[in-house]
């Protein structure tokens, strides 16, 4: 048969077809089999479930350190600032955190095909733009929470006793920032296609840039 | 005197299967348009079969079974092909020399049709898939539509786009 001549009765004749040939060969009802795959199905989701609620007690750390510290001083200085952005920071990390293990919880795959496919597509979007989120501003954000962890520990101001070498400190993370992007972008340049790949398979860049083209393709599939 | 669910448990269990084996061919068909080996289509079958099962007890029994069926098992099935979830072995890439390489060759015209079929499944995203499984499956444009999350004019609209795409397709191959 030549494409040509393509008949969709044709093609309606080789499903049945095919899933004549199965029959003879499944075993769908095998109960060890269902457990097997529903233990697989959790198995599967595990590393976003474990990940985030680490993310999440390590946002509460953070406010507890933060708390214990800004409360204990309260006096307008470096380490009182710094202990608030720690605590900001422990509720960065929650939020994101539980706006992830949220938007988990919710997928239902009994949904429409455009429902599901939807949320599972932002739910990768806000999985990696939150993991940007948080692990890039550490660049800068080491100063504040080694500060404010010093002095939780030992009452040990790091400003007075890093003294000049802070504003080098922070020139070098706003470096390291805007190198990073630098980077990213300048790795991604089509003349350098085989180091594109690289950064594909290293960085979130390819993981955020395909859910964002699902969430383009569910778009136009649902508003054709 | 022993809980509820426990008493209601083996009912559960025995609706599902009942339901299961009524419905079975979806099933096939769904795997059938998303793997191209027997390996592959048998731990896609396995793994639609575990996530209806653990969607079971969520089942609203008014509405009509089938389309909650097609709904998990094409929704499982896309996660699989976008690499979702975890596969038990390699996934063998869809290969028009290799398809189906394990399957006794019965007679040339049905090897024929299931190689058009293949080619025409593999040619669409998951999504424009599962809508040519649904109408190869002479699914209404009504049940299509509450599958798929779209209208039903829509439904029409896509389909007749997705059968000149596929002459095309097809015949550029």
């Amino acid at each position: 048969m030549t494409a040509p001549d393509l008949d969709f009765d044709t093609l309606k004749t080789g499903l049945r077809r095919l899933e004549a040939r199965m029959a003879t060969q499944d075993s769908l009802l095998l109960r060890n089999e269902r457990r097997r795959g529903i233990a697989r199905i959790q198995l599967g989701m595990w590393p976003l479930w474990l990940g985030q609620t680490l993310q999440v007690l390590f946002g509460l750390l953070c406010i507890a350190l933060g708390v214990s510290v800004w409360s204990a001083l309260r006096d307008g200085g470096a380490l009182f600032y710094s202990a608030i952005l720690v605590h900001v920071y422990g509720v960065l990390c929650i939020i994101l955190g539980g706006i992830v293990l949220g938007m988990l919880a919710r997928i239902d795959r009994a949904e429409s095909l455009t429902q599901t496919q939807f949320k599972l597509a932002n739910l990768r979007r806000v999985y990696v733009v939150g993991g940007m989120a948080v692990g890039l501003v550490w660049w800068l954000f080491w100063i504040p929470f080694m500060a404010t962890l010093f002095y939780w520990l030992a009452h040990v101001d790091f400003y007075a006793n890093m003294g000049a070498s802070i504003a080098i400190m922070l020139a070098v993370g706003t470096f390291g920032l805007l190198a990073t992007w630098w980077f990213h972008r300048w790795s991604r340049n089509p003349s350098r296609p085989r180091l594109a790949r690289a950064m594909d398979d290293a960085v979130t860049g390819h993981s955020l840039a395909r859910a964002q083209r699902r969430l383009d393709e569910l778009k136009a599939f649902a508003e054709e | 005197m022993p809980s509820t669910s426990a008493m209601d448990r083996p009912v559960t269990e025995a609706g599902f299967e009942a339901r299961l084996r009524a419905h079975a061919g979806i099933v096939r068909k769904v795997a059938g348009s998303y793997a191209w080996t027997s390996h592959d289509r048998d731990d896609l079958m396995q793994d639609i079969v575990a996530a209806l099962w653990q969607a079971w007890p969520r089942y609203d029994p008014t509405r009509p079974f089938s389309t909650w069926m097609y709904r998990v098992a094409l929704n499982t099935a896309i996660s699989q092909v976008r690499g979702e979830t975890r596969r038990r072995r390699h996934h063998v890439a869809y290969d028009a020399d290799l398809h189906d390489a394990e399957a006794p060759a019965r007679d040339l015209e049905e090897d024929e049709q299931l190689v058009l079929l293949q080619r025409a499944m593999h040619s669409l995203d998951p999504l424009n898939r599962a809508l040519l499984m649904l109408h190869l499956d002479e699914c209404s444009h009504r049940d299509i539509a509450e599958v798929l999350g779209i209208s039903e004019s829509n439904v029409g609209t896509k389909l007749n786009r997705l059968k000149e795409r596929l002459r095309n397709t097809l015949a550029s191959t």
